[in-house]
């Protein structure tokens, strides 16, 4: 009991420092040298804060079909002559605030990002793995199925996917289920990069004496590939999924364009951009070009932000 | 362990194989027609290790001694051949059978720098064998043995909690010894253990393994390029060329009386700081590739005493005065 | 006469935070058809000196004062042209490994004669016979046949012969070979030593061996400079040095190297590790590992002073003193 405090004392002492460390470091110097990142993660940031906060954000609720009214439709921006103050960026065909419908919007396509590409590490980080530590036949046919998915654009697979839950469930239970199905289908077609930079990083590391090591002091194998091998090959990996998470946006707001994504009832930015989209050219141009530049600013701040990382951490993968 | 076997081989190894299958992917073989091809890493090798001694394998790279080595630490299967440790055969044990005898054999590699996992903590990197073995069953008597080894090879027990980037080559290197004595084992396999440190390093870590030798009363089997090294910690010792063995003898008649003009030429040529030999002919020719080796005896082309015989025939080692050797001329009197 | 003389050589590294001294204070000579060979443990600093010669030092590396001078030009902050100029003609280079020296896609023929043509504005037919030349000086045999080889159709030791041929092509003046014996078989490292050896002295070129292993020093060397920590130690003739070091660290590298026949028990070795670039201790940068450390060590840098009555030099404060020697 005596040795307490003082381990209490050691253990704020000890995160002070480590703080100052980090600031201190060369990657935080790196960060703070390259504009682009700054002006990115702090766009992300942004992009983040609105998605969480919309409720508290705005007052409109544009996933609710009953608080809508269509005396509102087509307001314009509030710049316009024809502008209301209370919709910043307009309203669209359905009375929908642009600015709240963005906001929710990103919601949704951040939480589809996030999770698919956590999905395809699920899949492709053991698989790779694996595939790379026991080699042989394993890894012929878990390779050979990532080379043949890597041949059919990630795209047109959800869409395949898409396609056959639509099918399946009722349409009343496709609608609710159409965000885990997008989730579903981009995680599943886009794996195989995991599983391959995992593969590769893998057959380096077990070649290293640490992993002799390991044999010789009987750590079965499960142990060795979650021990040793996952922390030393997990960090490129890391590293590309961030790009990862811009790439899974953009294939969400393309199939949502499609309309195969996300209902229009609840709209991601794509399926905003194709309400938008009928109205270009009758001079409703506000109700596409908002979310339009939301996701362009979005993706492009993730992509280089991955950028960054991958360029500090890795730069061999550039 | 027991007392009859004190005094007798503690390893032995009979006509061992290792061959490893180079050959292109299926398709090519058959495009190209080509048939499969083999690396010829060790050849017939056999020799036995007396208990608490040291032996040691020397031969330039690719020889085929760190395949050796890691044949006999279970690392590698050998294609052909037998391997007995303390009396039984080990080769082609199933992983449960091996925990026994990893208790008793462990190894210390040559690079200090992929030899220790990066993301571990040093006390974690020493206690992975007794934790994957259970040779312990409470968390403090981990402890206290991790805490035991860091004093032995030199280092402090608050290093437990460093990693190992923190620490510089010669310090790595006693990490990897400790790990491997974790679980007091009476047979150690060092593979080149201090070729990756700069000579004054290297001499701390000889002075350590020689005091750790006669305090816990190992057995060495020691692989190494560095002819000097050798002389310096071995009993006896076996000269290796390109997967075999030429000839094992006694420290003090190999580098008194070397028999095979292998040996012979290793000692003539290698530079050494005290015989500095100003006008000495090194040999001619380089090892030959081992995916091709010549037919006879490996070594006929380089060999002053080679002739009509040694093209063709592989010699064998035989036993002669105490030593054995693989050499025809030195069989037939020639040498 | 002296080929190359370097004066008070400092390299840094300047960091973000701090400046490193990679090298500091190196003072040397070399004369025609000798060779100097530069000892010291990894991070000494001694491929440093090397590659700052040939104007290869990475980035940020650079030298920051001191005067290289080659048959009296001064060549310290040459430009990447000039020095292009200078590289292959007047300074040749042997590295370790010899695949980084040699362009995979180039036979060694066209390699040679595309920098006898570089350099010494030989016509074809010159140039190619002067290559036949060299690699049979270099000792590869059917040079006629070998010139239409590609690198990797040779061994490694014959791939050296090749940047020894492409590095004394040109006759140099001086040779700076960092480590050309490292990547080898040993029973080859004495063929390129020899080689090395003799081919300078036959074109009476100046060589800079920098290496760590010392049996290679011992074997060609004329002259050796060791390094510790950045700095030279002791320079002297490679008998004298070998046989009997006068300074603390050369004593205990030399007691540290085991020898065939000697059978002791215990080598004496030297207790601990060189400092980091960025931990050097006040003082002698050697103190804290030499037995003989006393408080003017700890606070005062020992400079390089002659011993009296030899040609060595010795970084001690006790360098007069009976009992070290």
């Amino acid at each position: 009991m005596l040795m307490k405090p003082e381990t209490e004392v050691g253990s704020h002492r000890h995160l002070l420092t480590s703080v100052r460390r980090v600031l201190d470091s060369d990657v935080a110097h790196s960060f703070f040298a390259s504009p682009a990142t700054v002006l990115a993660a702090l766009v992300t940031l942004l992009f983040v804060f609105m998605a969480v906060f919309a409720p508290v954000l705005t007052s409109y609720t544009p996933f609710n079909p009953s608080t809508l009214d269509l005396m509102d439709s087509f307001i314009p921006p509030v710049w316009d002559a024809n502008g209301d103050p209370s919709h910043l960026l307009g309203t669209d065909d359905q009375g929908r605030d642009v600015l709240a419908a963005i906001m929710y919007g990103t919601r949704i396509s951040l939480i589809v990002g996030l999770c698919s590409v956590l999905l395809s590490l699920l899949i492709g980080v053991p698989l790779g793995i694996v595939s790379g530590y026991f080699g042989g036949w394993i890894d012929s046919v878990v390779m050979r199925i990532a080379d043949i998915q890597l041949t059919i654009p990630p795209i047109l697979i959800a869409l395949m996917i898409d396609g056959v839950t639509r099918t399946v469930l009722a349409g009343n239970l496709h609608e609710t289920a159409a965000i885990p199905v997008l989730i579903l289908s981009i995680g599943i077609a886009s794996w195989p990069q995991y599983a391959r930079v995992v593969r590769s990083g893998t057959l380096v590391e077990r070649n290293k004496d640490y992993i002799a090591a390991a044999h010789m002091a009987q750590s079965p194998p499960y142990r060795i590939m979650i021990g040793h091998i996952l922390p030393n090959v997990i960090g490129p990996t890391l590293v590309i999924a961030t790009i990862g998470v811009a790439v899974a946006i953009i294939i969400e707001a393309t199939l949502s364009f499609l309309g195969v994504g996300v209902p229009p009832t609840s709209p991601s930015l794509g399926t905003l951009i194709r309400i938008g989209n009928d109205y270009v050219f009758s001079g409703e141009w506000w109700i596409s070009l908002f979310p339009c530049l939301a996701l362009v600013m979005l993706v492009l701040a993730v992509n280089l932000i991955g950028d960054w990382l991958r360029d500090t951490f890795n730069p061999k993968l550039r | 362990m027991t007392p009859g076997l004190k005094n007798s081989s503690i390893l032995e190894l009979n006509n061992l194989e290792v061959h490893f299958d180079v050959s292109d992917p299926i398709v090519t073989r058959i495009l190209s027609r080509s048939p499969r091809k083999y690396v010829k890493a060790v050849n017939d090798i056999d020799f036995s290790v007396a208990r608490g001694a040291t032996f040691s394998l020397v031969g330039e790279s690719g020889c085929g001694k760190s395949t050796l080595a890691r044949c006999v630490a279970g690392l590698i299967s050998p294609t052909k051949g037998d391997i007995s440790f303390n009396g039984s055969s080990i080769t082609g044990k199933k992983a449960r059978d091996r925990n026994s005898i990893l208790r008793r054999m462990q190894m210390i590699f040559q690079d200090p720098y992929s030899s220790l996992d990066p993301r571990w903590r040093v006390g974690d990197i020493i206690a992975e064998p007794v934790r994957s073995m259970k040779v312990y069953d409470s968390r403090q008597e981990i402890i206290d043995r991790v805490d035991e080894l860091l004093v032995q090879v030199g280092l402090n027990p608050r290093d437990k909690n460093k990693y190992p980037h923190e620490f510089s080559g010669g310090q790595r290197q006693r990490i990897s010894i400790a790990r491997s004595l974790s679980v007091a084992p009476e047979f150690l396999i060092c593979d080149e253990p201090t070729s990756a440190l700069d000579v004054s390093v290297q001499a701390q870590i000889l002075n350590l393994m020689s005091e750790l030798q006669e305090a816990l009363d190992l057995t060495l089997l020691f692989i190494s390029h560095d002819l000097a090294v050798i002389d310096h910690v071995s009993d006896r010792i076996g000269v290796m060329y390109l997967g075999r063995l030429c000839e094992i003898a006694s420290k003090r008649e190999l580098f008194e009386t070397p028999r095979h003009p292998y040996t012979r030429m290793l000692i003539e040529t290698i530079p050494d700081v005290r015989g500095r030999k100003r006008d000495r002919k090194p040999i001619e020719g380089e090892v030959p590739n081992p995916l091709d080796p010549p037919p006879g005896c490996v070594f006929h082309q380089r060999c002053p005493l080679a002739n009509e015989r040694c093209k063709r025939e592989v010699p064998v080692l035989i036993t002669k005065d105490g030593s054995q050797i693989a050499c025809h001329a030195a069989e037939e009197g020639r040498g | 006469m002296t080929v190359l003389s370097i004066e008070r050589l400092r390299i840094e590294f300047p960091l973000r935070r701090q400046v490193l001294v990679a090298v500091d204070d190196i003072s040397l000579e070399i004369n025609a058809g000798e060779i100097l060979g530069i000892v010291g443990e990894s991070g000494a600093g001694k491929s440093l000196t090397g590659a700052s010669l040939i104007g290869l030092l990475e980035p940020p590396g650079q030298v920051s004062s001191g005067q290289i001078r080659l048959n009296g030009r001064d060549i310290t902050n040459l430009t990447q042209r000039e020095l292009r100029k200078i590289r292959g003609k007047q300074i040749g280079a042997i590295f370790q490994d010899p695949l980084t020296s040699l362009n995979p896609l180039l036979t060694i023929g066209r390699q040679l004669t595309e920098t006898l043509n570089a350099h010494l504005k030989l016509q074809q037919s010159e140039a190619k016979e002067r290559a036949i030349d060299m690699l049979r000086e270099v000792g590869i045999p059917a040079p006629e046949q070998r010139m239409s080889s590609y690198p990797h159709e040779l061994s490694g030791g014959m791939r050296q012969r090749v940047v020894i041929a492409l590095a004394l092509c040109c006759n140099p003046e001086l040779i700076v070979a960092d480590e050309p014996t490292t990547a080898l078989d040993v029973s080859v490292q004495a063929q390129i030593i020899l080689l090395l050896k003799k081919l300078c002295l036959k074109q009476g070129t100046a060589v800079m061996l920098v290496t760590h292993d010392l049996g290679v020093i011992a074997e060609a060397a004329d002259r050796v400079a060791v390094m510790y920590s950045g700095r030279l130690v002791e320079i002297g003739p490679v008998g004298d040095i070998v046989e009997n070091p006068i300074h603390p660290y050369t004593k205990g590298l030399m007691g540290s190297i085991p020898v065939i026949g000697a059978h002791k028990h215990r080598l004496a070795g030297i207790e601990g590790a060189m400092p980091r670039l960025d931990d050097r201790p006040h003082g002698c940068a050697f103190h804290p590992r030499c037995s003989h450390a006393t408080e003017l060590c700890r606070s005062q840098q020992p400079k390089l002073t002659a011993i009296e009555s030899s040609e060595r030099k010795s970084a001690c404060h006790y360098n007069d003193e009976g009992k070290f020697r």
